[in-house]
């Protein structure tokens, strides 16, 4: 059975066996759990979890691309891989460095994939998401997807709501991988 | 695999054929023009000339291409291997940016074809069009971005990709980077005589064989080492900064966050260590250390308001250098350094 196999897609927020989130350190806005429920369900994908493979908050960001490796076989290494991207700052075109969590290319089409531990809001997240705008345009059939994981520090999970836009927006995949009792 | 796996013999035997093949590519360019009852004699290698290629090529790819053979193949295909969705499209393209070429070459000096391998740190094997502005600096315009623009045009039409100015807009305002008197120059400058006329007039250049990678690859970094497990994006800012406005946040002493950095030897993507100026040139500058980490700053109003540390594939070790060095400036700045979420 591959990894995804073991996923449902599911267009709830419901966890099956709920775990409990770090102590005292849970803290989930709900107004933007709701945004994320009502955004275009081509864009975005809700894990709900087996009790076997129930995801768990992640330490690290590295936790985050380890856990992306068990869900993609053809992920077959979680070090960070690097491309170039050419974006437009004032006018001027700029070269510049992305680093992906996963990349591969099946059937011509390319994957790329970030995972983000922990609450996503800051001018460097946006940075990133615009280097991604411009590799979405790039040549060629592209399948981008940022997946969300929530951070064993904080409780934290997903992008603010301006990322999210501009990534939906971009016809980027956003993938939330909520833990057990992280909406109860 | 990308054009920065590529051999360097491999990289300098594609921008050979892309040269190569620029006749052709005219050639082919003039005889769908002409087909299609568009007078070449406007064809001059102008900036106002752009306005009806352009014009021409919205019409050309809407109505699929008509012409172009079902499994026409870019040059980059073998490379990118893009596949068949996007195949004839950037193959038509490909006319579009050998015509571009001659208008770079009649509007600046020293255009070129180059191969693109002059980052200090890393080589990215693209081919490029070279130019050299009116005060003497040199750019490039990656072959890539410009077909890759013109699919990303094509992929998603829209009202303004339709204008027929589109192009020149793009081509002085967008691509090739030149001063507004270099731009004032180059939209003055007088309208000369057609250099599709004469191309069409010889003949039919021989179409050049597809491009077959001979490898090896350039070889990729080996990471023998252990990874970093507890690695993530660690965000360095003002103990008051707030995570979603961190442009307003209170600003960091740049010197000391220099001194850090350049102590850690990062580089910028041509290689240079950082400096104060380099930093405050852009409102995100990028740098890296080795394999280790990505360090990213960011400025507003000239103030260094955050560092951004996100981890390549480093080691514990040099994970716990480059961390610690920020650390031990956390008092001096009244900063922290945490993921952005803990802020």
């Amino acid at each position: 059975m591959k990894p995804l196999d073991a996923f449902r897609r599911h267009g709830t927020l419901t966890c099956p066996d709920p775990v409990d989130p770090p102590p005292g350190r849970h803290s989930l806005d709900q107004a933007r759990i709701k945004a994320y429920t009502e955004l275009d369900p081509s864009l975005v994908r809700f894990y709900t979890y087996t009790a076997e493979t129930l995801p768990r908050y992640m330490k690290s960001g590295r936790a985050g691309e380890k856990a992306l490796m068990k869900l993609d076989p053809n992920l077959t290494g979680y070090k960070q891989v690097r491309d170039t991207v050419q974006i437009v700052v004032g006018g001027k075109s700029v070269t510049k460095i992305r680093y992906w969590g996963g990349k591969y290319i099946v059937d011509g089409i390319r994957h790329y994939f970030e995972a983000k531990v922990g609450y996503a809001a800051s001018a460097f997240v946006h940075a990133q998401v615009t280097k991604d705008i411009a590799q979405a345009a790039a040549p060629g059939a592209r399948v981008i997807e940022w997946h969300f994981w929530a951070s064993g520090l904080t409780g934290k999970i997903g992008p603010s709501l301006p990322v999210l836009n501009r990534l939906t927006e971009a016809g980027i995949t956003v993938v939330f991988h909520f833990p057990g009792g992280a909406l109860s | 695999m990308t054009f920065s796996e590529l051999s360097a013999i491999d990289a300098e035997r594609f921008r050979a054929q892309v040269e190569a093949e620029g006749p052709r590519k005219l050639f082919e360019l003039a005889e769908f023009l002409r087909a299609d009852g568009v007078s070449l004699d406007q064809f001059d290698a102008s900036i106002a000339s752009l306005e009806p290629l352009w014009a021409w090529f919205m019409g050309f790819a809407r109505a699929d291409f008509p012409g172009i053979p079902a499994d026409a193949q870019p040059r980059e295909e073998p490379i990118l291997l893009q596949g068949a969705r996007v195949a004839r499209a950037s193959f038509a393209s490909e006319m579009i940016v050998h015509y571009l070429f001659e208008v770079a070459k009649r509007s600046f000096h020293s255009v070129a074809w180059v191969t693109n391998s002059r980052f200090g740190m890393d080589s990215f094997q693209q081919t490029a069009v070279q130019y050299v502005e009116d005060d003497g600096r040199v750019g490039q315009v990656h072959l890539l971005w410009a077909t890759g623009t013109i699919q990303g045009v094509l992929q998603s039409i829209h009202a303004k990709y339709a204008d027929p100015a589109y192009l020149a807009d793009n081509f002085l305002h967008g691509s090739f980077v030149c001063s507004a008197a270099t731009r004032e120059r180059i939209e003055s400058m007088p309208r000369g005589e057609s250099i599709l006329i004469p191309i069409l007039a010889g003949e039919k250049p021989d179409a050049l064989e597809p491009f077959v990678i001979s490898g090896p690859v350039t070889p990729q970094p080996q990471h023998p080492h252990e990874e970093a497990d507890d690695a993530g994006e660690f965000l360095f800012a003002h103990l008051a900064a707030d995570v979603e406005n961190l442009e307003e946040a209170p600003p960091l002493d740049l010197a000391t966050v220099l001194n850090t950095l350049v102590a850690l030897d990062v580089r910028d993507l041509d290689g240079n260590p950082p400096t104060k100026k380099s930093i405050l040139a852009e409102e995100f500058a990028e740098y890296t250390r080795g394999d280790d980490a990505q360090i990213s700053t960011l400025v507003t109003g000239k103030k260094l308001r955050a560092v951004q540390i996100a981890p390549i594939n480093p080691t514990p070790e040099t994970w716990a250098e480059i961390t610690d060095a920020f650390t031990a400036i956390t008092a001096p700045l009244t900063a922290r350094l945490a993921p952005e979420d803990e802020f």
